[in-house]
């Protein structure tokens, strides 16, 4: 799945682009179910069934709260199934479409983590470094610095233990917390002298990066765009025809939502295909050896 | 500079852009009647702190109705220890007004008929689950309690005859304000609609947890597409 990153930028970029795009917008119970099954099987390509179980149980209690903050505050709908103390009607149209938004969050979660795997830092400055350099300067660093935490939190603690100080009280803790933020705040200013003296902010700067849009990067760059405008034109027309309120009503499923579910399955499971097949070629190369 | 030109040129469009599809545009959502200026919405939702302003027309009504609030407040309170409550769970909201045990009639009705003069506002799948007669709960006697607000009156019957009601509270002024029966919600026919309420001849400027009823009082809720003026509110 790691080859999914060794692909040009512009062409990982496109492709969360699109993700993010339709799995925001296309509220179709069956496409919330495709996009939620391709980024499960996304995150199990990427990094492994036990992360993976770990993410989604992780989720699952966000995705309640958002099932219940939206039965409280939304009643629409025909079907009556309860009311609230206050008498305030608890509907099935409401359920449906408490869960459903839940589903899209989870999903939208999902794509994050991954994206965050395979869009490095260098990355996202090449393909945004042109238009906003600063915005991209500041999100990378960002992106950068939790897990940045988490490492020095591990540097800290081990440091405190040799001195004897290994127990989990509250005031070790403390301390360790109290010498991590004095010691970011240190490299938050040796991070800008460094940038200074280095030219930063003058004006003609030339960034370096090797990346090369080969034919192979080409290709399924083309074949992203073309379903991806296929889909967004289904999204905008009417292809994803759904009705929650006041009552569930689906159109009838006729070829063109289904040719729009398949473009989606292709698009969103593309970089697992493309893994898979690029493993096949392998082994394959490798046994005629 | 070329750019910060570029760039409040882009939000002016997209604000343009958003207002238009907000629905202030003519054709689309909005009136094509000029707008009035300094409407207050004169829906049910007027709460304290606003009705002197737009109450003027009616201050005999609304003092009457200051006036039965705190009649009945205090005999109500004293009535507690009869514990004579109505077959009625769900009243929460005014436990101690509605423990008086006097059964009153008064006629209520919900109506929707003005939407059907604007059917190119509405969404077709809430037109199609409205009745065809606009008539959501039928005129009929119904029994309550002395010293029920008209509130407390339409959510009982709502909820006897499950239909869809939602309503919004504002607990400073514990004033009740009707978001949608039936499935109809304010806003969902123009931008001038919602949930209106008659009693007799009048619209009370009051919200209705605010409005206690008298016996025989004829109570109608009407929805309106026209900031009341499609069925017969004259005060603006």
């Amino acid at each position: 799945m790691k080859s999914f990153g060794t692909y040009h930028p512009l062409v990982i970029a496109s492709y969360f682009i699109f993700v993010f795009f339709i799995s925001c917008l296309s509220m179709h119970p069956v496409s919330l179910g495709i996009h939620f099954v391709s980024a499960v099987l996304f995150t199990l390509c990427l990094s492994g069934m036990k992360k993976t179980v770990r993410l989604i149980l992780t989720l699952l209690p966000v995705g309640c709260l958002s099932v219940l903050m939206n039965v409280l505050f939304n009643h629409n709908g025909i079907t009556i199934l309860a009311y609230f103390p206050n008498g305030n009607p608890l509907t099935k149209e409401s359920l449906l479409y408490a869960l459903c938004a839940a589903l899209m969050l989870i999903t939208v979660i999902l794509w994050c983590s991954a994206l965050y795997c395979i869009m490095t830092s260098d990355m996202l400055i090449y393909v945004c470094g042109r238009v906003f350099p600063s915005l991209a300067l500041m999100i990378s660093m960002a992106l950068h610095f939790v897990p940045e935490f988490c490492r020095q939190w591990k540097v800290i603690a081990n440091g405190q233990a040799c001195i004897g100080k290994n127990e989990k009280t509250l005031k070790n803790t403390l301390r360790i917390f109290s010498i991590l933020i004095t010691r970011s705040l240190e490299n938050a200013m040796d991070t800008a002298d460094s940038m200074k003296s280095r030219g930063f902010g003058l004006m003609p700067r030339t960034s370096f990066s090797n990346y090369i849009f080969s034919v192979r990067n080409g290709i399924v760059l083309g074949i992203l765009l073309l379903l991806g405008a296929y889909i967004m034109a289904g999204i905008f027309g009417t292809g994803f025809c759904f009705q929650y309120f006041p009552q569930i009503k689906s159109p009838e499923i006729s070829f063109y939502p289904l040719s729009l579910w398949l473009c989606e399955a292709l698009l969103f499971l593309l970089p697992v295909i493309l893994s898979c097949w690029e493993e096949h070629r392998w082994t394959v190369s490798q046994s005629k050896i | 500079m070329k750019n910060k030109i570029l760039f409040s040129l882009i939000v002016l469009f997209l604000l343009i852009l958003t207002f238009w599809w907000g629905g202030n545009a003519p054709g689309l959502q909005g009136m094509p009647t000029p707008l009035v200026e300094n409407a207050a919405p004169s829906k049910e939702k007027v709460q304290a702190d606003q009705s002197p302003s737009v109450a003027v027309e009616t201050p005999k009504t609304e003092d009457a109705n200051e006036a039965s609030v705190a009649a009945t407040g205090t005999p109500a309170e004293e009535n507690k220890s009869t514990n004579e409550t109505p077959a009625e769970p769900k009243e929460e909201t005014n436990p101690t007004i509605s423990e008086s045990s006097e059964e009153l009639t008064c006629t209520l009705s919900v109506q929707c008929d003005t939407v059907f003069s604007h059917t190119d506002w509405i969404d077709s799948g809430i037109l199609d689950i409205l009745p065809a007669d606009g008539l959501i709960f039928p005129p009929q006697k119904v029994v309550f309690y002395e010293g029920e607000s008209v509130y407390d009156v339409l959510l009982r019957q709502m909820q006897e005859n499950r239909i869809h009601f939602e309503f919004s509270t504002t607990p400073l002024y514990n004033s009740i304000y009707v978001e949608g029966i039936g499935n109809l919600y304010e806003f969902d026919c123009g931008e001038g609609s919602g949930w209106m309420y008659k009693v007799g001849d009048t619209f009370p400027k009051i919200s209705c947890s605010e409005y206690i009823l008298q016996n025989n009082d004829v109570v109608r809720w009407m929805y309106t597409c026209d900031r009341g003026k499609d069925v017969g509110d004259t005060v603006q």
